[in-house]
């Protein structure tokens, strides 16, 4: 039984995959020079395709950013002509322009085949019923999968998002056996199981978990394997790389393999810009390698992640990322450190005394800046004595204090005074400019 | 046995306001109160309801963290040296009071004092043991 879905080039020596990605590197950057934006952009440096020799000369040029492709929305980063382009996708555009990401029938037969590949690292093969619970649509998660599965030669089951109860009906009616959905909806979709009394293990031929599309920790995989008895994979994509099929965890289940043969990964210091050590956490950069239409250049995903180090026992050349740990937006610098939200929410969830929201409050106070975190107190904590509370609050502003080297003032605020962590929450309330003007 | 209500409470203008606007819209009365702060931006109401079980229902549905907590109050006389000679057996008694407040009787000349502390059995069995009297439940929801 063969584990790859493509053994050559998913098995390819490194130093074989290195010449791999020049050639298309060049090739990319050929196609990009055709678009007003790169074109302009290389014009200026005074780079050609031809003075990248290596993969080390990349540094020459410049990141692209998520503001470069709104400030040149819709065409600027076109490559291809308009009437070869066969699909677009693109975000809400809620704070601005959108991000449009074209694509000619290459670039989604690239895509498709990426994510049948993903699918099957993850144990998927043809014949499998896949239900892909997920919004349709401009969010490439739809379509992308659906391409891929199909691909991939699995049935394939176009469930979009929501109503539980035709999703179960639909997974019993056609036995599937691979779903993909966000975290957080199959633990809610596992509450349906229970009320229609439905048994994953007897009543369906459930077998494969794909989640994503949702930051998540271990913890939370582990409770959804335990809910439904089978392995829950993680995937990671996004629309500016195409979407779903970036990098994908094969059966090891120890980081995600990131197709290096369509991509190119950096890992950098979001402050330096310069790359980290193998290992360390920075902001994933990357390069597309296989996609016409639009390529992108050096592309600032704003995602925290780091390379697994270390070969997977799985045979694939292609190296690892961890599970995104954040992003790079949330970041922010007080006192000389730099501090990502995260951080503060892993210690405070590691107390039972407090809920599930906080507030990270930045202000100027007499010319200082000062961090402030407030936490709500749990109702079940509260006795109605003040020297749990004093203690419960110097206890937490030590272990923050420790793990980001800035003492926080800890604020215990009532039940419900904080924004909801449902959506989009507010985490960080930087107030230091406002009060300095 | 009797109880007071504590919530905990930010120190911001008004959220003591919301909290006597709770009580007023259900018809429930303040017998007295304190409030302690800590120096961190938060304090403790407590409150001596007469309803504290009713009291502590609606201040929870309100979204408050609210508990019922036992006190023992005891009956001093209204003059110069009363609280005196109270502490002065409760002393004696090796009582260790945290938090205390005192209200008056609407029967002019005696005042209560109400004794808000950890170890409630232990002072309850001490002044016993004091032969000081207490206040029934009714003595002093009734105030």
């Amino acid at each position: 039984m063969p584990i790859y879905w493509q053994q050559e080039l998913e098995t390819m020596p490194r130093s074989g995959l290195a010449t791999f990605q020049l050639e298309r590197l060049r090739e990319t950057l050929r196609r990009a020079a055709g678009s007003p934006f790169y074109g302009a952009v290389l014009a200026r440096r005074g780079i050609s395709p031809e003075d990248i020799r290596s993969l080390s000369d990349l540094d020459k040029l410049p990141m692209t950013t998520k503001e470069d492709l709104r400030e040149h929305f819709p065409y600027g980063l076109l490559s291809a002509p308009l009437d070869t382009v066969i699909r677009l996708h693109c975000s809400s555009g809620t704070t601005g322009n959108p991000t449009v990401i074209f694509h000619n029938r290459h670039d989604l037969d690239s895509w498709a085949n990426l994510v049948a590949r993903s699918l099957f690292a993850a144990g998927a093969r043809p014949g499998d019923v896949f239900q892909n619970i997920c919004g349709y649509g401009l969010f490439t998660g739809g379509l992308g999968f659906q391409y891929g599965a199909e691909r991939l030669g699995a049935l394939t089951i176009p469930a979009g998002a929501g109503n539980s109860r035709r999703q179960i009906q639909l997974m019993t009616n056609f036995g599937t056996t691979v779903i993909h959905a966000i975290p957080s909806y199959l633990a809610r979709l596992h509450e349906t199981f229970r009320e229609l009394k439905v048994d994953i293990s007897r009543d369906t031929r459930l077998r494969i978990l794909v989640i994503g599309a949702e930051p998540h920790t271990e913890g939370q995989r582990r409770r959804i394997q335990d809910l439904y008895g089978v392995k829950a994979f993680n995937s990671y994509g996004l629309s500016e790389m195409n979407g779903p099929g970036v990098a994908f965890e094969c059966e090891c289940q120890n980081g995600l393999h990131l197709w290096e043969d369509a991509y190119i990964a950096e890992i950098v210091d979001p402050e330096t810009l310069q790359p980290v050590p193998e290992g360390v956490v920075g902001e994933l950069v990357m390069t597309t390698l296989d996609r016409q239409a639009m390529p992108i250049i050096r592309y600032r995903t704003r995602d925290l992640t780091r390379f697994v180090p270390g070969d997977c026992p799985c045979g694939r050349s292609h190296r690892r990322i961890d599970r995104i740990t954040g992003r790079t937006d949330d970041m922010f610098i007080i006192k000389g450190c730099n501090v990502f939200p995260m951080q503060v929410e892993k210690i405070l969830m590691g107390f039972p005394e407090i809920g599930n929201d906080y507030l990270i409050v930045l202000e100027t106070v007499k010319g200082v800046d000062e961090m402030l975190i407030k936490v709500e107190i749990s109702p079940h904590f509260f006795t109605g004595e003040m020297e749990p509370l004093e203690n419960l609050r110097r206890r937490i502003q030590e272990e923050i204090r420790d793990e980001v080297l800035v003492t926080p003032e800890v604020r215990l605020v009532e039940p419900g005074a904080l924004p909801k962590s449902e959506g989009k929450a507010v985490r960080v309330q930087d107030l230091r400019h406002r009060q300095g003007e | 046995m009797p109880r007071q209500v504590s919530i905990f409470l930010e120190n911001q203008p008004g959220h003591l306001e919301k909290v006597t606007g709770v009580l007023r819209q259900h018809r429930i009365n303040i017998r007295a109160m304190t409030l302690s702060s800590s120096s961190y931006g938060w304090g403790i109401l407590n409150l001596l309801l007469d309803h504290p079980d009713q009291g502590h229902q609606v201040l929870t549905a309100a979204g408050y963290s609210a508990v019922l907590r036992r006190i023992v109050a005891v009956r001093m006389p209204d003059r110069p040296g009363g609280l005196h000679d109270l502490l002065e057996h409760l002393a004696k008694a090796g009582i260790n009071i945290k938090n205390a407040y005192a209200t008056l009787m609407p029967k002019p000349g005696s005042a209560i004092l109400v004794i808000d502390a950890e170890n409630i059995d232990q002072v309850e069995k001490l002044i016993d043991e004091a032969g000081i009297k207490k206040l029934s439940c009714e003595e002093i929801y009734q105030l």
